[in-house]
């Protein structure tokens, strides 16, 4: 399983370094999300710092669902995940290699994203350890289920709109639960013992483990 | 003699593809070390009848065996012992010829030399190895798809129009490594237009109709 996961991994990274999706396509729509909503609150700066946690997670969140597009379009471009079934390859494994791939992606452009918050919106970040685990941890629960759900929707003609749709309902709860950790974390209220980080270790397990599992299944069909 | 193993085994099986019978109580077997030829027109059943074979298609009626292996239950195990060249290249654009035959070796745990070996026959050296797939032309793609598919010197191969887009002299390859295969004890299943140009080399030929393969 490690191995069709190393090799998954490191070949959707060496495309996305050739074809630069994210640098040139997701990055921007990161900063323009960014900037619309420093324009949108320009009058009441207080309120950006408010609402910092819930914008990083609902950008990071649609962030995502084009990273998670963008990996399954790999698959569709000339019938290739009909050769991964076909060599092969451990199924789980290649679920592994997918999220970790695009889990790489999206740490990057979280970077990015958290270095908008703090200079656009001008929040101070106390525990950057701490948040940085909780975004990590919260963006897994994202793939886990992502990863699963694209694989499913890729061969639909409608991918770019059924994804979003069973996507976002699922992953709410790391909606919620990332902006209650970021919010206690930027209020130096709490660290790795809070229950919001707790519930979001809680998700990604549990969709990480029936990725794992049913992913066969779901590249079969 | 011995008597020849059967490779596959296809008995009164029905494929339906969106409500539409693409094979219809279709029969089809294939031995070891012999080169299968199906004709056919447009439509007529000879790519989900591949497919088929190679376990990325299911079915409804009727019985499949691969190997021995009933193909109603996991089609995993005999995966390992077939390959497929379809209509797709099933290559990456944004990876070069290189890259694309590193990543399949890789999948298969097969040496990438051995990669290289085929990609060479196939007429691909030299600089064409590192250029992006995505730039080269049908006919430069499909020598790579096949080289893949050679590589990996599988126990069945399924070649569906093989032909389309490649040159005299790509076609020339296909035919000598496709004998070389046969003498191998390997069997190399062709789908094509093509009939004339592989029908010197076929051992026997199909005839597919209306989702039914007619024996020649």
């Amino acid at each position: 399983m490690f191995k069709a996961a190393k090799v998954i991994a490191v070949k959707d990274l060496r495309i996305e370094l050739r074809s630069k999706v994210v640098l040139n396509q997701i990055l921007p729509f990161v900063a323009v999300v960014l900037i619309i909503f420093a324009f949108a609150f320009n009058k009441y700066p207080a309120l950006l710092v408010t609402v910092a946690p819930g914008l990083y997670w609902v950008t990071a969140l649609f962030s995502s669902l084009l990273a998670l597009q963008r990996s399954f379009s790999l698959e569709s471009e000339n019938n290739a995940k009909d050769a991964l079934i076909l060599y092969g390859l451990d199924p789980a494994g290649i679920y592994i290699g997918k999220v970790i791939a695009v889990l790489v992606e999206m740490v990057l452009l979280e970077v990015f994203l958290t270095l908008g918050i703090v200079f656009l919106y001008s929040t101070h970040l106390h525990e950057l350890a701490d948040l940085a685990f909780s975004s990590i941890v919260g963006t897994l629960g994202i793939l886990a289920v992502g990863v699963t759900f694209s694989a499913m929707t890729s061969a639909s003609k409608a991918k770019e709109t059924i994804l979003p749709l069973l996507l976002l309902p699922v992953v709410a709860p790391v909606l919620l639960s990332g902006t209650k950790a970021w919010e206690n974390e930027i209020a130096g209220k709490a660290g790795l013992g809070d229950p919001w980080v707790g519930l979001l270790i809680l998700f990604a397990a549990a969709f990480l483990a029936l990725g794992t599992l049913t992913f066969g299944s779901v590249l079969e069909e | 003699m011995a008597p020849r193993r059967q490779v596959v085994k296809i008995e009164q099986v029905t494929v339906l593809l969106g409500g539409f019978p693409a094979l219809a109580r279709c029969d089809f077997d294939v031995f070891e070390a012999e080169i299968v030829l199906i004709a056919g027109s447009n439509g007529s059943g000879k790519t989900t009848l591949l497919k088929l074979c190679a376990g990325i298609c299911g079915f409804r009626e009727g019985s499949v065996r691969v190997f021995g292996v009933d193909m109603k239950g996991s089609r995993a195990d005999v995966r390992k012992f077939v390959g497929y060249v379809g209509h797709a290249t099933l290559l990456y654009n944004d990876l070069t010829v290189r890259e694309n035959l590193k990543f399949i070796a890789s999948c298969l745990d097969i040496p990438f030399e051995r990669a290289f070996e085929y990609a060479s026959e196939f007429g691909l050296s030299g600089k064409m190895l590192d250029q992006l797939v995505g730039t080269l032309s049908a006919g430069q793609r499909k020598r790579v798809s096949l080289a893949a598919a050679f590589s990996r010197e599988c126990e069945l191969l399924l070649l569906d129009e093989p032909h389309a887009s490649l040159d005299h002299e790509g076609k020339e390859f296909l035919e000598q490594v496709s004998i070389r295969f046969r003498e191998l004890g390997r069997s190399v299943v062709v789908a094509s237009h093509e009939f004339e140009r592989m029908e010197s080399i076929a051992d026997r030929r199909y005839q597919m109709d209306s989702g039914r393969a007619l024996k020649l």
